[in-house]
């Protein structure tokens, strides 16, 4: 199973990600974010707890890929796994929920600079039991 | 799906697709092409156009510009002005951080009444919250506009600060310290937050019983000569029209008429004219007549303006004659229907200290945070101003009164009332005292004094300054918490020491090693001298003297002095230490409100994503001249700006210094000595928006900006070297100081991590906000609130903020590229700015439309603004040709300075902002090499200096529409006219 991949876009990035459970199909988004950030990366070894609720799964995609953004960013890391403990609906809020421990390296530099990721043209849809997204980064 | 065949040509610069195209359509979109060009413009990117026709409020067409290109929400190059009040903007991005407070907390509601949050479930639309205005350093009231309840688990964060306040609130909960709003989970011990001490009365229910019917009140008229006939009938009909009448319990009037009676016992008047009421004066301070005057106007009568008068004054009393000269203010509500009201709901008339009367008997049946507001307005008139006699104790505040000789007995039982009013609040007063110094002679015979005082007990005090306190004077709220906090963190001292005090005493009992003993318990506030003193007697003059309780130390601050360090604005607000942060289980519901903030309202679009722009600094010198320092100064400017990309700068700004960019814009910085004040005049909007408040702007965007200010970023963000090869109009040319040959420095990049953060945020807030709106779009980046609705004002000005950023951003390179300049070109060398202008920003602009002025949000979506001769927003010296218009080809293509014509009119005085995209990156990158493109622009003479191969051929010129081609369209528009054709020698680009 491809994990990603670059879709051509005239400005901007996107990616396509596939994954058979949600889990995967978000790791492997920020595995394709990861590959449009061009980075240098160090040997040093980090890990974050990460937490978002949002208003349902799409929104929880681009809640989830911006706040690893804004991690990376301000620490200078870059992740490319992801211990997922919970992904869904949060019963009590009624939101979706994700709780999760990015694992990942210290950053030299970056060759991109994504601004923001975008909801635009974003469905997480399944088929063939695969669930698929395509997600636009402005960059 | 949009075909190019439904855009009708109007002419040949012009084509438009009509409203009935689409029905969601609510207004026609327009693009300005050519022919030529038409071929080149994506069908995505019109169908995103005409999606933004669909935002709420858009006033006569969507625009797009020739270099338009897709992006996500509407269009790349794409203009659109919504209608204010009732027009949306839209953001692009968002963050509705869903951080609580534990259920226990109690809120602060407007009239002093508090309540725990978790009471106000089912109620919290018919309340109104007090909340801090940050930046006027004041504070406000506003209404909630949601209530958010969710499960915590399993931790709260409990912070305690030094005069023992605490609240308890979830980790990402912001609070306000000196560095801003910060996350409470990134609070240390130490930092400063800041409190309002003032906690008021718990809020109840009030019943609908009434106080006052319609009946009572005729009663009450008919005694009066003025009030026959057709008067009594127009005053009751007045009365009926503001619905004030029957007054009950529960009226919304009623908290105000509170405050007002209990004032105008103190300092206000109802003469006696012809046996009936006269009009009602108010003296004090301007600053708290307005107070009343705004009250006086919610509950539905006129009130006049402030006068202000300066007279002489003679006061005889007992001891000796006083002579001094004051300004006095005051102001009137002539309405007879406002006198009646007040005199038949007790009030007297006429001379005071002439009159019998007490507090009114229904006062007694109010609630307890009603009784409050009558007191605290009485006492904000009469109560004396909390001071203190030695620096560090307080004077027992005063209520004095005169009162003719044989009203003695009336006068001691108002005091009564007022001591029996204070004793619900568990308030402790002394006896009513006969003042003897107090008595003078009057035309009408003698008058005494007395005086009723609230015990100077600390804890009585603070109680009272915490509950009662003042209303209608700022002055004495703001001193009463202060001396609150004061008196508090005051008494824990004496605590600590009195335990100290105690401790070490029976400690040398058993132990008996003084050294060691005051080695472990000397502290700030329990010095060895203390600490011997609590063991030893002290003998002096042959006395020996035993300590009794201990007091304050001798360095803890007198009261003034606290008041310069701690007091935070003049309302009563204050910094107080954090002296403890908890993390304690918490499985428990929390709770939040967002709050309307009081300013202006407008809102929304989704326009405006990070706020890009281009500047061009002018050099004196010609091509020839630089030729022989080409690269020695191209690469002292790649040194000097650093792309940012992960390495920002070196240096990170502090989230203060942060806050002050975000709000003070480019006059800030050169206020601090970077650049000059030409600076500030040739930069739009003068280099700062007004509307700019930080604390719009989240924590995480501050984060993203610390060491980003004076970095480039990557993409189509670059700093070149251009020459003028090409002059079109030699007098425009002139007043913008440009010449054939000159060498000049384009700059062009944004906002940075900061803007891009901040759009991420708002576009979630403002996404989760459509349903309250009931806002139907057919894409989520389309996302927009209405303008006038909380959301939409908050958005405003955090964006406002985030251009102030870049502003400030693009002033910083250029301060970075003047130093590399002087380094190689000697210390002489000045480089002048010829314009600053956004890409990316929403502004308020007024705008004709269909004949009539009207105000506009307009949203530009990398767009320029262009101003044509004699508008009133451009710098003085451009004022007779036009505001400059910088147009920025792709890298190694031409540029273009342009000058903002009167037709752009039809287009909200907006042209185009560059070349626009036409392959994509990808395309690009398949198409050509890296190494490629630098050979190609070595040999049209062009340098390139980038730390990366790999961004290079996505900026490759083939990738985006010919400049040439997209400039002519401006320019035969009749948008925007070319003055000047620049062509790059050196690039450097971001990575």
């Amino acid at each position: 199973m491809e994990k990603y991949k670059i879709l051509p876009h005239p400005a901007d990035i996107k990616i396509q990600a596939f994954g058979k459970t949600k889990e995967e199909l978000f790791l492997n988004a920020i595995r394709g974010m990861k590959e449009v950030l061009k980075v240098k990366s160090k040997k040093l070894k980090v890990k974050r707890e990460i937490n978002v609720k949002s208003i349902d799964l799409n929104a929880l995609l681009v809640d989830f890929l911006s706040e690893v953004l804004y991690l990376s960013q301000v620490n200078k890391e870059i992740y490319n796994d992801v211990k997922f403990k919970k992904l869904g609906p949060s019963t009590s809020s009624g939101q979706t929920i994700l709780e999760a421990e990015l694992f990942g390296n210290k950053v030299e530099s970056f060759g991109e600079d994504i601004k923001g990721v975008t909801y635009h043209g974003l469905e997480i849809k399944k088929k063939d039991d695969l669930f698929e997204v395509t997600i636009l980064f402005d960059i | 799906m949009i075909n190019k065949e439904n855009f009708k040509k109007i002419n040949n610069w012009l084509r438009e697709i009509p409203k009935s195209f689409r029905d969601d359509m609510r207004v026609p979109a327009r693009i300005y092409v050519s022919d030529k060009m038409w071929e080149h413009i994506e069908e995505g990117a019109l169908e995103q156009l005409v999606n933004s026709t669909t935002l709420p409020g858009i006033v006569k067409y969507a625009i797009a510009m020739p270099d338009i290109h897709q992006g996500y929400g509407p269009p790349i190059g794409g203009v659109g002005a919504m209608k204010l009040p009732d027009g949306v903007i839209s953001p692009g991005f968002v963050g509705y951080d869903e951080n609580c407070i534990s259920g226990d907390t109690n809120v602060l509601l407007e009239h002093g009444a508090f309540i725990p949050i978790k009471r106000l479930e089912k109620e919290w639309e018919n309340i109104c919250l007090q909340h801090i205005d940050f930046k006027r350093k004041n504070i406000t009231t506003s209404l909630p506009i949601r209530f958010l309840k969710k499960f915590n688990n399993p931790h709260i964060f409990k912070i305690i600060t030094s005069s023992g306040e605490n609240v308890k609130i979830t980790e990402d909960h912001p609070v306000y310290t000196k560095e801003g709003m910060k996350e409470a989970k990134n609070i240390r011990k130490g930092e400063k937050v800041v409190l309002l001490p003032f906690k008021g009365v718990k809020y109840r229910k009030s019943s609908s019983k009434i106080i006052l019917s319609e009946d009572d009140f005729i009663k009450v008229l008919s005694k009066f000569k003025t009030s026959s006939g057709s008067a009594k009938e127009q005053v009751i009909s007045f009365l009926r029209k503001i619905n004030i009448l029957p007054l009950k319990y529960n009226s919304f009037q009623l908290p105000y008429l509170l405050k007002i009676i209990g004032y105008t016992l103190g300092d206000g008047t109802i003469p006696l004219i012809n046996n009936s009421p006269g009009p009602v004066a108010f003296y004090g301070r301007p600053e708290d007549l307005e107070d009343i005057r705004k009250d006086i106007k919610k509950i539905g009568f006129k009130p006049s303006k402030i006068y202000s008068r300066t007279r002489d004054h003679e006061i005889k009393t007992y001891y000796r004659k006083y002579k001094f000269t004051r300004t006095e203010h005051s102001f009137r509500v002539s309405s007879f229907s406002f006198s009646a009201l007040l005199v038949s709901l007790g009030l007297p008339y006429g001379s005071r200290s002439e009159k019998e009367y007490r507090v009114p008997k229904w006062i007694f049946d109010c609630s307890l945070w009603q009784k409050r507001l009558f007191l605290a307005g009485l006492f904000g008139a009469e109560l004396s101003t909390p001071s203190t006699l030695n620096k560090y104790n307080f004077y027992a505040p005063q209520l004095n009164m005169q009162k003719a000789e044989n009203l003695k007995r009336n006068a001691k039982l108002f005091l009564k009332d007022i001591k029996e009013l204070l004793a619900e609040f568990k308030i402790e007063t002394h006896a009513i005292q006969e003042v003897p110094g107090y008595q003078y002679k009057g035309k009408k015979g003698k008058t005494l004094g007395l005086r009723l005082q609230i015990s100077e007990r600390a804890d009585n005090i603070i109680k009272f300054f915490q509950t009662v306190s003042y209303e209608y004077n700022q002055e004495k709220f703001k001193k009463a918490c202060l001396a609150a906090n004061y008196l508090k963190k005051k008494l824990k001292i004496v605590d600590l020491r009195t335990k100290a005090r105690k401790e070490i005493k029976k400690l040398y009992k058993k132990k008996g090693d003084f050294k060691k003993l005051v080695g472990e318990y000397s502290s700030k506030y329990t010095p060895v001298q203390f600490l011997y003193h609590s063991i030893f007697e002290e003998e002096s003059w042959g006395i020996r003297r035993k300590r009794g309780n201990p007091r304050v130390a001798f360095n803890f601050p007198s009261f003034d002095d606290y008041i310069k360090s701690n007091a935070y604005g003049f309302r009563g607000l204050v910094w107080d230490e954090i002296e403890k942060i908890e993390k304690i289980p918490h499985k428990d519901y929390v709770y939040d409100f967002t709050v309307n903030h009081p300013d202006h309202n407008f809102i929304a679009n989704n326009f405006v994503v990070s706020n890009c722009g281009i500047r061009i600094l002018k050099s004196d010198y010609t091509e020839k001249d630089i030729q022989p320092y080409l690269d020695k100064l191209a690469t002292e400017m790649q040194k000097e700006v650093p792309s940012g990309l992960g390495r920002g700068r070196q240096t990170k700004l502090s989230i203060e210094q942060i806050d002050k960019i975000l709000e003070e814009g480019v006059p800030h910085l050169v206020s601090q000595g970077y650049g000059e004040k030409e600076d500030i005049e040739n930069c739009e909007e003068k280099g700062k928006m007004e509307q700019a408040d930080a604390n719009c702007v989240s924590q995480k965007a501050k984060m993203r900006g610390r060491d980003h200010v004076g970095t480039l970023g990557s993409g189509n963000h670059f700093v070149s070297l251009e020459k003028i090869d090409e002059i079109y109009d030699e007098t425009v040319a002139e007043v913008f100081g440009l010449f054939k040959d000159q060498v000049v420095v384009m700059i062009h990049t944004g906002s940075r991590g900061l803007g891009h953060q901040n759009c991420t945020d708002y576009l979630r807030i403002v996404m989760q906000a459509l349903p309250k709106y009931n806002i139907k779009l057919p894409d989520r980046e389309l996302a927009c609130v209405p303008f006038d609705s909380p959301e939409g004002q908050r958005f405003f000005k955090a964006m406002s903020a985030a251009c102030n950023f870049a502003w400030s951003n693009r002033h910083m390179i250029s301060y970075y590229i003047g130093k590399a300049w002087k380094k190689i070109l000697g210390e002489k060398t000045g480089l002048k700015l010829l314009y600053d202008v956004a890409h990316n920003i929403a502004k308020i602009e007024e705008h004709e439309v269909d004949g009539q002025k009207m105000k506009l949000v307009v949203h530009r979506k990398g767009a320029t603004r262009a101003f044509p001769p004699n508008h009133p927003e451009i710098p003085k010296k451009y004022k007779d040709v036009g505001q400059p218009v910088i147009v920025p080809g792709s890298m190694g293509t031409p540029s273009y300075v342009m000058v903002g014509a009167e037709k752009s009119k039809e287009a909200w005085y907006t042209v185009c902002h560059g070349a626009g995209r036409m392959m994509s990156r990808h395309a690009a990158m398949r198409a050509v090499s890296g190494q490629k493109v630098v050979s190609d622009l070595k040999e049209k003479g062009i340098m390139i200096k980038c730390r990366s191969m790999k961004g290079i051929a996505e900026e490759a010129p083939m990738a985006y529409k010919n400049i040439d081609d997209v400039v002519e369209v401006v320019h035969q528009a009749g948008l925007s006219k070319k003055v000047a054709r620049l062509i790059p020698i050196a690039v450097i680009k971001g990575e």
